[in-house]
């Protein structure tokens, strides 16, 4: 009887699976074609790699085969992993090859630096390599892709969906990067060639009918709706995006802001509407707030915007509130179910880091710092931040705690 | 589900120093391996600060639930990679030392296993051997496109660690989750072992001596060194009972 292994994520193992629970879970719901599979002594080969597939485990890729699954790339929902082989080698003939490497690697051992001088190495998106080949095609099966990650994020609670963000960020960074390689269409949509991240629909068409549909309108009028990927992006917090400095950034200063600032550039380059106008007004105020510009923008003007009471409004209120004063004027009447409980969340969380600031962190803020502790304790989490948290709940003073925040990293601000 | 645990470490053939670390306590369900890194001094130092750091956190945190134990886990880690840091900064002899670690914790029916750098677990079930950790190696992560070619040409050295405790303030700690049965028997390493025999010949003196537990410490370490033995070896088994 052959054993099966079967990773998901590169963290979590299902298994060992038999064959009959192998076929089982192939044909199942939660089956992903970024899982990876391994038999005995074998190597850890991705479900939608084909040819890897049929070289290392011919069985499985015949049963797969035979029951129609796509073969289209699809985004992991966890940590990135790599999707193609590289190819650019193996158009080389060999003898070309062999030589070059020689060459190479002369040059290299002569020059050797040891890679524990302290440079960190920078982990590369994978996808970095398949879009800088300048394939269209496979650009759209990227973006289609992480379209359809976004869509399975529809029964998500706000919490993980936070988690599968700061994970699937990256991926996004690298599909966006590659937009100077691609046809003139999209470069309408998407800025100047930086390595900024992109939210997957800023396709002309997509942005237009997302705000037109459902979810952004649900966001302001009905119920809490997720299925809008801009909302999605509309509810993060821009303090936490404040916080948080990232390697190898500059301004934006991290994926989380050169995200919204791409949203932003989308936005704007359609004709605008009321809703559009809505959606805008809150992308705005979540980068003045990241930006800190926000306080040089008198009240005056926030409370003129169309709907200071709807759900963003009040989010951005609460966002921006400096005192506890000043946040208890962002009322919440008129909000219930859903979108009650997390404004108040997210008012609990602005009261909590207010307080912070003052020297005042108080232990009973629990709730918050539970949903705080079970966002940030994630791999990719920003160390600094959970520091400062960490040594804010034990007691610390605020500037000591500052002081062990900045030892992570000397560019983390509060 | 009972817990049996063994381990053994060896200075290997031709190193003069064994740079490994072991810990292991079945009744506390929890193992770790460090192999201190070779070419930077004081990998000795590094692997036994981290096994120490880690062994006596465990044991002040045994009553975290079962669903906490993942961040606790990143967390920790963490602190040793931190701990190692503040520690190579205070003398020349142990400026840059640094180590791999993987550590297991079993926790109710789930094994949690924290990796950093080369070592390596397998889990060994009914005749099969299957690794479960990546190795964080130059190599690795440029089979998976994770490199680009700039930085390979940057370190042309295969073997060569992107992830290690006592590198980088920021760590990236991989923790691997899976459900427990009955016999499995997981295979902790450092690459002496994986470095020098291969898996399948791993698995071969597995099945070979399943049934003695104790023995195969041994038995492995054995094998590499007579493979060549060109580092330390260090193996740990912990089997679901």
């Amino acid at each position: 009887m052959k054993y099966h292994l079967v990773r998901k994520n590169l963290t979590y193992l299902i298994g060992p699976l038999n064959e009959v629970k192998l076929r089982a879970y192939l044909v199942g719901e939660d089956v992903d074609l970024n899982d990876e599979i391994a038999g005995s002594c074998g190597k850890w080969v991705r479900l939608g790699d084909t040819g890897r597939l049929q070289k290392y485990y011919p069985h499985i890729h015949k049963f797969m085969d035979s029951r129609s699954k796509s073969w289209n790339m699809s985004i992991h929902s966890g940590t990135p992993t790599v999707l193609a082989k590289k190819t650019s080698w193996k158009s080389l003939a060999l003898p070309v090859l062999a030589a070059l490497f020689l060459v190479c690697a002369a040059i290299f051992l002569w020059n050797y630096k040891s890679v524990f001088d302290g440079n960190a190495l920078p982990n590369q998106d994978p996808y970095n390599a398949a879009v800088k080949k300048y394939n269209i095609n496979r650009f759209k099966s990227l973006v289609h892709d992480i379209d359809k990650e976004l869509d399975s994020w529809k029964d998500l609670e706000v919490d993980q969906l936070v988690r599968r963000q700061n994970l699937w960020l990256p991926i996004i960074r690298s599909a966006a990067f590659a937009s100077q390689a691609l046809e003139n269409r999209y470069k309408t949509i998407l800025p100047e060639p930086t390595p900024l991240p992109s939210l997957g629909k800023c396709r002309r068409e997509d942005i237009r009918q997302q705000i037109r549909s459902e979810g952004v309108g649900d966001m302001f009028e009905q119920p809490f709706s997720r299925d809008s990927s801009i909302a999605k992006l509309l509810l993060w917090d821009p303090q936490w995006v404040k916080r948080r400095k990232e390697q190898g950034w500059g301004k934006p200063q991290n994926r989380y802001e050169a995200c919204l600032v791409r949203v932003k550039q989308a936005l704007e380059s359609l004709p605008p509407s009321t809703l559009q106008n809505q959606v805008l007004l809150r992308v705005n105020k979540m980068l003045q707030i990241i930006d800190s510009s926000f306080f040089k923008v008198s009240p005056s003007r926030y409370k003129s915007d169309e709907k200071v009471h709807s759900f963003f409004g009040v989010l951005s209120c609460i966002e921006s509130a400096n005192s506890k004063s000043t946040l208890v004027s962002c009322s919440t009447s008129g909000f219930e179910g859903d979108k009650l409980e997390y404004l108040k969340w997210r008012a609990d969380m602005r009261l909590a880091w207010i307080g912070a600031m003052q020297g005042q962190f108080v232990q009973k803020y629990d709730h918050f710092f539970n949903q705080m502790q079970k966002i940030t304790s994630l791999p990719h989490v920003y160390q600094p931040e959970l520091r400062l948290l960490n040594e804010l709940k034990t007691g610390s003073s605020l500037p000591k705690a500052i002081e062990a925040a900045e030892a992570l990293d000397e560019n983390f601000r509060l | 589900m009972q817990l049996r645990m063994i381990g053994d470490s060896h200075v290997g053939r031709r190193r003069k120093v064994n740079q490994d670390s072991i810990f292991y306590d079945a009744k506390l369900g929890f193992g770790v391996v460090c192999d201190g890194i070779g070419g930077r001094a004081a990998g000795d130092k590094a692997s036994s600060l981290v096994v120490d750091f880690l062994q006596h956190s465990y044991r002040q945190s045994t009553k975290i639930a079962q669903a906490d134990t993942v961040p606790y886990i990143i967390d920790s880690i963490n602190q040793a990679n931190l701990t190692v840091l503040e520690r190579s900064k205070t003398d020349e002899a142990t400026l840059g030392m640094g180590t791999t670690v993987n550590c297991l914790a079993f926790r109710g029916d789930k094994l949690f296993l924290g990796h950093v750098g080369d070592s390596r677990t397998y889990l060994y079930y009914r005749g099969h051997l299957f690794q479960l950790t990546m190795d964080h190696s130059v190599e690795e992560f440029s089979k998976r496109g994770w490199l680009s070619q700039a930085v390979l040409n940057r370190n042309p050295k295969k073997d060569a660690l992107v992830r290690a405790i006592g590198l980088f303030q920021n760590l990236d700690v991989d923790v691997i989750e899976i459900r427990l049965r009955e016999k499995f028997i997981f295979l902790t390493c450092s690459d002496g072992l994986s470095g020098m025999v291969t898996d399948k010949r791993i698995l071969d003196l597995m099945r070979k001596h399943e049934g003695e537990l104790e023995k195969l410490p041994e038995i492995l370490i054995k094998e590499a060194n007579r493979m060549g033995g060109d580092d330390n070896i260090t193996v740990m088994l912990s089997q679901v009972v």
